[in-house]
């Protein structure tokens, strides 16, 4: 597979082929449109409860939390949606890459590995051996997913090395 | 039974008590790579590779690991932005 994240002076370097640009603009779309945590398994992942075994105490921090935490998310899909342009925009210029900060590619890592975390979550995957059970399609996009993740983690930690 | 009288400690006058202390448990899941969880500790707490790689192991292997610890609102603090980068996190004391 092409190298996808490279670090640049200032940043990072982000290629990402057109159908790339596409397929994660259909992330951002996915996280935007969640349902309740009570009826999304989705939603429900990326809230779990802090204080095992206290609701009362877990309610409590989910008043102040909940709403900084989904602010952040919202910056952070906006981040990427930006970075979609500029790569679409990229794109009809006849190049492949754009440079980003490190907030923007950490952003970009944060919001790839919540789909992936949206997805795992709605497709039932509990246990490793879950996995094994995926639909075909479903597994190749686990898979993906998890190797853009994990490309990009290793790239960013090679950030805080230098 | 003493009787002596006993000596405050000047640490509990400032609130440093043990039972303030409060840790921060990640727990493991099937899904965030081993990569991501690694890179997140070390961004997030400042460690080393090896010692970053040794907690996300522990998760891995035993289900939890307990991360960081602190007064009360910092582990707060500490389990928002580990919830902010999708690894489940609780405090306990």
């Amino acid at each position: 597979m092409a190298e996808h994240f490279r670090l640049v002076p200032g940043g990072l370097e982000v290629s990402l082929s057109p159908e790339e640009v596409l397929f994660f603009g259909d992330l951002l779309r996915l996280l935007g449109g969640m349902g309740l945590p009570e009826e999304d398994p989705g939603a429900a992942r990326l809230g779990p409860p802090v204080y095992l075994g206290d609701p009362d105490a877990d309610a409590e921090w989910r008043r102040f939390a909940g709403t900084e935490l989904s602010a952040a998310r919202t910056a952070d899909r906006s981040s990427l949606e930006t970075v979609l342009d500029a790569l679409a925009e990229a794109h009809s210029r006849g190049e492949s890459s754009v440079t980003v900060s490190l907030e923007e590619a950490n952003a970009m890592l944060r919001v790839v590995n919540d789909a992936r975390l949206v997805l795992g979550a709605r497709w039932g995957i509990d246990t490793a051996e879950d996995y094994q059970r995926l639909r075909r399609e479903s597994s190749e996009i686990m898979d993906y997913l998890g190797w853009v993740v994990s490309d990009l983690a290793i790239t960013l930690s090679n950030a805080i090395d230098s | 039974m003493t009787t002596e009288t006993p000596v405050r400690d000047p640490d509990v006058e400032q609130g440093e008590r043990t039972d303030d202390v409060w840790k921060v448990v990640v727990w493991d899941d099937p899904v965030n790579t081993m990569d991501y969880v690694v890179y997140v500790f070390r961004k997030l707490f400042g460690y080393d590779e090896v010692k970053a790689t040794r907690l996300m192991l522990e998760v891995h292997n035993e289900g939890r690991s307990v991360v960081a610890d602190g007064p009360r609102e910092k582990a707060e603090h500490d389990a928002y932005r580990l919830h902010h980068h999708g690894l489940w996190a609780t405090i306990e004391q």
